[in-house]
């Protein structure tokens, strides 16, 4: 009941020639039962880490390294090409309506969920479980609001009981209040015993909210820092932690300087002294670093 | 300000800006409006509503449409080219002396102006008379009661088949889209585009009446004889072939795009991390969601189908109504003219009513503002 990325890298390549470094060397491990945060800016490569993990990579894409889900029933390769979407890892997608076809109410595609899984549960059930009227299941996707939809995107992963849940930026666009709801019903889930991938932007949300146990932070297709949530936000050990913390409202709002890079033909190694030039913790060949159950990114020793 | 955020963000999307009890509304309620939450079954209701309401204006619409077209059809008569005298006098046209002839045109009042003859005509016609064909010698009803079944016969049989082969065959080329499939008959498509439907009616008889003996090349019946069904049916083949043929290309490759672009959109990666099977997902995610926008393509393009029997009828002497057209506009006939330029419209208009009601009940997001 859990979830295993080691040494993932996916490599995207553009008709043009160029070659997206879209994940590089990532490894993460999502415990049954916890929340792992999945945090960096937008355009760092934290979405193609669900649609790894679903198996869904844009066609064309190269990939190396493994992604494991463990289950009940034994540990599963997801790109071994066994079924196992919905069933043992399911996706909150991140604009939730249009994940729904449009022409057919949400409860028609909830029930097909559920017949296709073979689950025991009904769409009721399900609807009641995320806090839904299970009248608005009769809904088509366009008249459910961003916070309905979303809870609907919930049900709609739960149906089948999954052992992981990778949840894509499930709060892109909500206000505070559905933000805290949507977070809740994750956190619900992994007590339950799911094992649950958070991918965001949104570091408010989790300073504020608290939901997530463990924290990794993403830059240029690289993790710069993992370790436990709580811990990290208190002391962060990378420059870019500190700095994307730096940068909440409610720690004084201080820019990060410039802007994200591009992933396109990236250099085989940390890229973030090119944007922050005083860090002594890149520039030059870097590794993480394992301390305890924290890790960091830092330069690697000359011996 | 917080609640009422809240309440907003949980209204369903479109409903507009909201009241000042938006913060009230329970975060649940599908759609709600104006502070009340109308029940789903009121959602429907009232789409039912929209949809009737539209019908309605449509229908509305199509009288001062055939009113113009029916005018536009008499003042454009008087100025063409065609002396309508030559069709009535035939080979007499050139035996006949002035004199006379001016007689004749008065008696049938070719010399009125056409506001006069239209203003005639629509008398007669709301007096229940569609007037006298001068073309075919009998009443403008009979010719189309004789006609226009053979005309429905072969429109209906040729636009069921044409729809059939497009969905078949653009709903699997849509689906493996770059595939051996895909690209036949993507380019054969183009190919048979570019064939105007007279020259595949001639290509079709040489061929296979003329060649291979195998089907007549002409009319309804073999020479004389009564019609019988067998006989009609192996009359039938040829020209609703041909007329399908003609309809497939824009069918398919709109039926094919819009597959295409159902493909690439974010409900089908949906569908595939909930874990449905590919099979399931093109026959109920991508072929229910492209469906509106082929029968839309098939609405907007209803003339294509009528200026198509037209020309399949005229090569094939097939005796329908889209055959007589032709007929009637050489010899200005314009009781039967008239009849049948309005019948097309009104058909037409119609058909793309049908067609906009269709896509509003497959379509939920589908507006019926018209």
């Amino acid at each position: 009941m859990s979830l295993r990325v080691e040494n993932l890298t996916v490599r995207l390549p553009l008709p043009n020639g160029s070659v997206v470094h879209a994940a590089s060397d990532v490894s993460l491990d999502v415990p049954r039962g916890t929340i792992t945060a999945l945090v960096g800016e937008s355009g760092c490569g934290k979405s193609i880490l669900a649609s790894a993990v679903m198996d869904q990579l844009p066609a064309g894409a190269r990939r190396s390294g493994s992604i494991t889900v463990t289950t009940p029933q034994g540990a599963l390769d997801v790109f071994a090409g066994e079924p196992f979407r919905g069933l043992h890892a399911a996706l909150v997608p991140q604009s939730a309506a249009t994940h729904l076809t449009p022409v057919r109410t949400a409860r028609s595609q909830l029930d097909e969920t559920i017949t296709t899984l073979g689950s025991p549960r009904t769409s009721d059930e399900l609807a009641v479980r995320v806090g839904l009227d299970p009248s608005a299941l009769d809904c088509y996707p366009h008249e459910l609001s961003g916070g309905m939809a979303q809870r609907v995107a919930v049900a709609g992963a739960l149906a089948g009981d999954p052992s992981v849940i990778v949840a894509d930026e499930p709060t892109a666009s909500l206000d505070r209040a559905l933000t805290d709801r949507v977070l809740g019903l994750l956190r619900e889930c992994a007590d339950d015993g799911a094992a649950v991938l958070l991918i965001t932007h949104d570091l408010a949300s989790l300073v504020r909210t608290g939901v997530a146990d463990r924290l990794a932070v993403m830059y240029a297709s690289r993790l710069m820092e993992t370790g436990p949530a709580a811990e990290v936000f208190d002391d962060p050990w990378h420059d870019y932690t500190r700095d994307l913390l730096g940068a909440l409202p409610s720690r004084g709002l201080h820019p990060l300087p410039g802007s994200p890079p591009q992933l396109t033909d990236l250099p085989d190694d940390c890229v973030y002294f090119l944007r922050r030039p005083e860090t002594r913790q890149s520039g030059g060949p870097t590794a993480l670093v394992q301390v305890g159950d924290r890790s960091y990114r830092t330069l690697r020793e000359v011996a | 300000m917080t609640t009422v955020q809240a309440g907003r963000e949980e209204r369903p999307a479109g409903t507009g800006q909201d009241a000042g009890q938006a913060g009230t509304v329970p975060d649940d309620a599908p759609r709600p409006s104006e502070g009340q939450a109308p029940s789903v079954q009121d959602l429907r209701r009232g789409r039912h509503r929209d949809i009737w309401a539209m019908v309605g204006r449509r229908l509305l619409f199509i009288v001062p449409v055939t009113a113009a077209v029916s005018a536009g059809l008499f003042a454009a008569a008087k100025y063409s080219p065609f002396d309508p005298l030559v069709g009535y006098l035939g080979t007499r046209y050139m035996t006949t002396s002035d004199a006379d002839k001016a007689i004749i045109s008065e008696q049938l009042g070719f010399d009125r102006p056409w506001y006069s003859t239209y203003w005639g005509w629509v008398q007669d016609l709301f007096g229940g008379d569609l007037g006298l064909s001068r073309s075919f010698n009998q009443p403008v009803a009979q010719v189309i009661g004789e006609r226009l079944p053979w005309t429905l016969l072969l429109a209906g049989t040729a636009l069921a088949l044409a729809v059939v082969v497009a969905l078949v065959l653009g709903i699997a080329a849509g689906v493996r889209s770059g595939g051996i499939l895909d690209r036949g008959v993507t380019a054969l498509c183009v190919v048979v585009q570019g064939l105007p439907p007279f020259v595949m009616s001639l290509a079709a008889i040489a061929v296979f009446a003329l060649a291979l003996g195998w089907l007549p090349a002409a009319g309804l019946t073999d020479g004389g004889a009564d019609p019988t069904v067998g006989g009609v049916l192996r009359h039938l083949v040829l020209p609703v072939v041909v007329l399908a043929i003609s309809q497939v290309p824009w069918l398919l490759l709109a039926v094919r795009e819009s597959v295409v672009t159902s493909k690439g959109e974010d409900f089908v990666a949906g569908a595939v991390s909930r874990g449905i099977p590919t099979p399931t997902i093109t026959r109920r995610h991508i072929v229910p969601t492209s469906l509106a926008p082929f029968v839309n393509i098939v609405g907007v393009r209803l003339p294509e189908l009528v200026v198509g029997a037209v020309l399949v009828e005229e090569v094939f002497s097939w005796p329908g109504v889209a055959g007589a057209i032709v007929t009637s506009a050489r010899d200005l006939d314009m009781a039967l003219l008239a009849f049948l330029t309005i019948g097309t419209t009104v058909v037409v208009m119609v058909g793309s009513l049908l067609a906009d009601v269709v896509v509003a009940l497959m379509d939920p997001r589908v507006s019926t503002d018209g």
